[in-house]
């Protein structure tokens, strides 16, 4: 008999479950931010939801996104000594934990930004970096979704 | 069904908050909306009936 599809133990449906659908927070919230600051050209209301899509969605769906990883890796015996790493894991890896850094520098940066606006003294500049770095972040999301959804060998 | 539900209330969330004092239903659309993308989730992981 021809097997459809393969389905995996129920006991990883959970860990995936959180990596996935923090991986979508994540990836929104990115887009989120990027879009309002795009737009914002000096609007300080749309200017500060840019940032706080980031700060406040964000933040909370990459820390889902990389808990759940690591609970599915270990699920999925990944994290075993000797486990071979395929290359759609690498991706995920590297670019999960290269985000981390840019993350917390476009939260650093955009924070002051925010902060700045709000007092009426600038900050447009340092939010269009925060805007640039979301924008990347972004690049690399997508990649990286493709990889790892395609299983990329 | 649920792609239908989700693209059509997120798309009307989005034109009921431009009108005026449609901020409460498009915020109820809006959670509709996620409602939906979240049982698609749900639906791809768990895969009812498989």
């Amino acid at each position: 008999m021809t097997v459809l599809a393969q389905v995996r133990p129920d006991s990883w449906n959970f860990p995936l479950f959180l990596h996935v659908g923090g991986a979508m927070i994540l990836v929104g919230a990115v887009l989120t931010s990027a879009s309002a600051l795009l737009v914002a050209r000096g609007d300080g209301r749309l200017l500060r939801m840019g940032y706080r899509a980031l700060l406040i969605v964000g933040l909370p769906g990459y820390i889902l996104m990389r808990v759940g990883a690591e609970w599915i890796a270990d699920k999925e015996g990944f994290n075993a000594k000797g486990a071979p790493e395929p290359t759609w894991l690498g991706i995920g890896y590297s670019v999960a934990d290269g985000s981390a850094v840019l993350l917390l520098i476009a939260l650093i940066v955009g924070g002051i930004g925010a902060s700045r606006v709000r007092k009426g003294r600038g900050g447009q500049g340092l939010l269009r970096a925060t805007m640039v770095i979301a924008i990347i972040l972004l690049v690399a999301y997508t990649v990286t979704v493709w990889a790892m959804a395609g299983k990329l060998d | 069904v649920l792609w239908l539900i989700a693209a059509g209330t997120g798309g009307r969330a989005g034109t009921v908050s431009r009108e005026r004092g449609g901020v409460q239903q498009a915020l109820v659309l809006h959670a509709v909306s996620s409602l939906a993308v979240l049982l698609i989730l749900i639906d791809m992981i768990w895969k009812p009936g498989a």
